[in-house]
This record gives structure tokens, sequence and C-alpha cells, in this order.
């Protein structure tokens, strides 16, 4: 439980960090709908399994919100409301 | 006119910034001006200089123009980067490892492609995009089996290279058959089985318009193709990875796949074309005999490995992504038929919600793109969106001139967000009661005059 709960942490800590608008709130929402679709299992197979599976995307988070940084672009009209 | 707009950034595309962007070099130097006297310490221009940042940083329009490309997803690029550093080999290198890790991956990605489809990996064939792929299909077909057969038959609502491909076919002495569409979009089935000839070689009827987003009976169509030894292509550009389909239950024997509409790499695309019963092409582009021979020329392995991953997640995220993408257009098409005189252009029930195409009437479309400047739009294909001509696809439908003019289509993606519609919904509302407010058309319209009653002069 606690390592899912960290691996949940780990995916709203690195999906907020897209520059890019569209990609950090899709990152957020797939992640929270991820984990929420999830939460029910309880036979410790499938459990890990999901959790490998969690810890190969978040490897991709890692990577592509940190190219997200590098090429930035101008904000979107809408950030400016937030 | 048209290389003036080349050399103009993005955000100066709409006409009305065409002005502002001219004055690009004096407002640069204004900017570094302030920045200059800040340094010297005045509060006043540290306000000016925040208050320019601040105004400047937030530019970028919103993106609601997937039907002409879509994002590439962040999980595609990751694929991708691995074959533009380390993995560089040519896939069809057959003497060491690094023709065949590529190889492994091209392989790999063909079949992720087919099984979206329903199809055997063989039959994909990788190609530029669903141009090529329409191509390839129409000329290839009609070219193999012109010595029998040489008649054609398609839709007036095609996309451009479809039609276009049907135009050069004539040239060299085909017969087209350009079926009319009914108002809702949808095709006639009974029209279509009289418009076939013994002499009747291939019909390419598109699954998902591009422009309204209305779904072509396509089922229906592939068995009466069948029934009648036709060859059934049907261009799924917008319909793939969107929508479930499968080439055998619907009886397709060629279709045409763009990666950059499922949030792949641009430049990379497919042709199913089907073995069992056989279609056979002439193919476009001859050399290596790469891709059953149908396609020569070395496989890009970076695009083709992308667009891999791009179908993978299609499949499998595809009811998360429809069900996200269904509520979003349910939201922008309640609010934005909620203003008056609005209709929405095709079929409502068999429609793919991605695509909301709608006619705002007394507002003319082409203005109402340049008063939604910070809303990515257009009013139909990007391939047409150049000239101001109303689009020959609600032409088709019947649509008067004036609502096919007036018509915007709105395209809702896997990225796009809640607030992004709120935005849209606020926006469209304002700039329409603003647009019509200066309409004298509108003022008649509200006095009760039916302008159709009307003899203008001075034409």
């Amino acid at each position: 439980m606690s390592a899912a709960l960290n691996l949940y942490r780990q995916f709203m800590r690195h999906g907020s960090r897209f520059s890019s608008y569209n990609f950090r709130e899709y990152a957020i929402r797939r992640a929270y709908d991820a984990f929420r679709s999830n939460s029910d299992l309880v036979e410790p197979e499938l459990i890990s399994k999901a959790i490998k599976i969690g810890e190969k995307e978040l490897a991709i988070v890692k990577r592509q919100s940190q190219i997200s940084q590098m090429y930035t672009t101008d904000k979107l009209i809408i950030e400016k409301r937030h | 006119m048209q290389k003036y707009f080349k050399t103009l950034p993005l955000h100066a595309f709409r006409p009305n910034r065409a002005s502002v962007a001219a004055f690009a070099p004096l407002v640069r130097a204004t900017r570094s001006y302030s920045v200059n006297v800040v340094a010297e310490g005045s509060a006043i221009d540290t306000v000016i200089k925040n208050v320019t940042l601040e105004k400047d940083q937030y530019t970028r329009p919103i993106y609601l123009d997937v039907q002409a490309t879509t994002p590439t997803d962040p999980r595609v690029l990751d694929r991708m980067l691995e074959f533009y550093t380390g993995v560089y080999g040519n896939p069809h290198s057959k003497t060491h490892a690094y023709g065949w890790e590529a190889e492994t991956a091209v392989e790999e990605a063909r079949i992720h492609v087919a099984s979206l489809i329903g199809a055997d990996p063989k039959e994909i064939i990788f190609t530029s995009g669903a141009t090529e792929s329409n191509n390839m299909s129409l000329k290839g077909v009609a070219r193999f089996y012109k010595n029998k057969k040489k008649h054609i038959i398609t839709t007036q609502t095609e996309h451009k290279c479809v039609l276009d491909s049907c135009r050069r076919l004539q040239d060299e002495g085909f017969d087209v058959t350009y079926l009319p569409v009914q108002p809702n979009g949808l095709i006639d089935l009974e029209q279509l089985k009289a418009a076939i000839r013994p002499d009747t070689s291939i019909i390419s009827i598109m699954t998902v318009n591009n422009e309204i987003g209305v779904i072509q009976p396509i089922d229906a169509i592939g068995k009466l193709c069948r029934e009648n030894k036709i060859f059934f292509h049907t261009d799924a550009a917008q319909a793939f990875g969107k929508i479930p389909l499968n080439v055998n239950k619907s009886n397709i024997d060629l279709m045409s796949i763009s990666g950059h509409k499922v949030y792949g790499p641009k430049g990379i695309g497919a042709c199913y074309v089907r073995r069992r019963p056989r279609v056979r092409l002439d193919p476009i582009i001859t050399g290596g005999g790469q891709e059953r021979g149908l396609r020569s020329g070395t496989l890009a392995a970076p695009l083709v490995a992308g667009f891999g991953e791009a179908c993978r997640i299609a499949k499998a995220e595809m009811d998360y992504d429809h069900k996200h993408i269904d509520r979003l257009s349910k939201r922008l098409t309640k609010g934005l038929l909620s203003i008056d005189e609005t209709v929405l252009n095709g079929d409502p029930k068999h429609h793919y919600p991605g695509c909301v195409n709608i006619s705002f009437a007394f507002v003319e479309g082409e203005s109402l793109l340049m008063a939604l400047k910070d809303i990515a739009l257009s009013s139909g294909s990007a391939c047409t969106s150049a000239s101001l001509e109303p689009s020959y696809v609600l032409r088709a439908l019947g649509a008067d001139d004036a609502l096919a003019h007036s018509s915007i289509r709105f395209g809702i993606g896997r990225f796009t967000t809640d607030a992004e519609i709120d935005f849209v919904l606020e926006t469209v509302k304002s700039k329409v009661q603003t647009l019509r407010e200066l309409s004298p058309l509108w003022e008649m319209h509200q006095d009760g005059i039916d302008l159709n009653s009307i003899e203008w002069s001075g034409h």
C-alpha cells in the first residue's frame, strides 16, 4: 500500500513539472484515474504487476517532463487564470 | 501576400495581428529600453516591465484543431528518442546487429498497428501518411485492373487527396462517380447500389469525415462491395485509433491510416492492403522492393517505432480517451447550441464526438475566426484553410452559402481540458454577440424580416 502511495506521489510531483499545460494536466489526470481504477485490487500478484507498469510509466514521466522544460513555448492564454 | 505570411511568427497568423507583427522590431526595442532603465532603479519602470512581461508571457492560443494534427504524445517521443540516438541502423540491413535491432522495432510497430484494426501484420504497408496511402490505393488498384474495369465510385465529401487522385484517373480515361450525400452528411446506400456498374473496380468512402465528423455506414458499404466483388477502400485517417475498427468485420480491402492524427509522429502513416482475397496494386513508388514491393524506400525506423507506440497507447486507452472526449464534446455542443441561431452540422447520431462543426448564422466564419484569435481553430480542413471559399463539404450537404461560410470546426482530443472548453464557451458566446451587434442582417432578423424574401440590389 505504501509503495503504491509513494508511486502516486511521485507521479503527481513529476507530472506537474511538464512545462506544457496540456501534457501537465493530462499527466495528473491520467495518474489520478489510473490509481483510482486500480484501488480495488486485492491480489498481491496483480498489485505488484500494476506497480511494475507504474514504475515504467513514471520513468517516462520523469524523462519527458525534463525534456518539456528544455523546450518551452509561451504560456497558453488560459494559464493566466490559474 | 503569401510570402509575407510565411515570415511571421505563429501568433501573428491571424490577419488582425499582422499589423502588430509589422511593428515587432519597435516593440522589442521598447522592451529592452525599459529593462535598461530598471537597472537605474525607477519603481515605475519596474512596474512597466512586469506588466509587459506578464502580458507577453500568456500569448499562445489554446489548441482546438486536432483534426488537422495532434500533439505528439510524450510517451511516443520517449520511444522515438532511442532511435534518434543509439539505435540508428537501417531496418533493411540483414547483415549486422544495427539492422536487426531496427528491424525488430519496425516489426513490433507493425503488430501494434495491425492489432488496432484486427488485421494481420503482413497486411500493413508503411507509407508517409494518409495522403500517400489514398493515392497508392486508388491509383494502384485502378491502374492494375484497368484492362477489365474502368469505373470508380467515391463521394463528394471525401478529403481533397482522394478527390484529386480521382481527377487524375479521369484524365487517364477512368470514369468516376462522385456520390452526393444526404443533408446529414451520410451517403444513401440505395444511391450507392444504383451507381455500381459491372466494370466498377473500387469504391472509396471515408470512415469519419474530417470536417463534420460523421461516421459513414462502412459495415453496410463493405458488405455491398463484397457481394459485388468490388474493392472497398476507406480513408480512416480521422477514425483510426479513435473508434473501434475491424477490417474483417467491415469487409475493408484497403485502409488509409495517418500517424500524426493519433498522437504519433508526423510523416508516417500506413496502408492496410488485404491479402485474402488478395488486392493487387500497381505501386507508385518502385525501387528496392521494401514493403512487399508496394512501397519501396528505406523505412524511417524512429517514425515507425513512434507510430507503433502511438497505436499501442491508442488501443490500451481507447475507452478512457473516448469517455473523456465524449464528456467534453457534450458540454461544448450543449453550450454552443444554447446560443441563438446555431446549427450542428452533420448527423448527431452517427457522429464522432471529437469533431464538432457548428454554423453560427449571421456571423461570417472568417471574422469569427479572427475574433477568436486566442483559440486555434479552423473552418474546415487545414489543406483548404488558406482560401476564403466556403467549405465544399458543407456545400455538399446542401447548406446554403451563408451557413457554410459561418461554420467552425472544434476539435477535442486526448489533451483537451475542461478549462479549455469553458474558455471556448465563454469567448465564443461573447464574440458571436459582438459580431452580430455589428451586423445589419442580424438586426433585420431580429425585426422579423425573412432575409430570403429580400431582393438585393447592386450586384
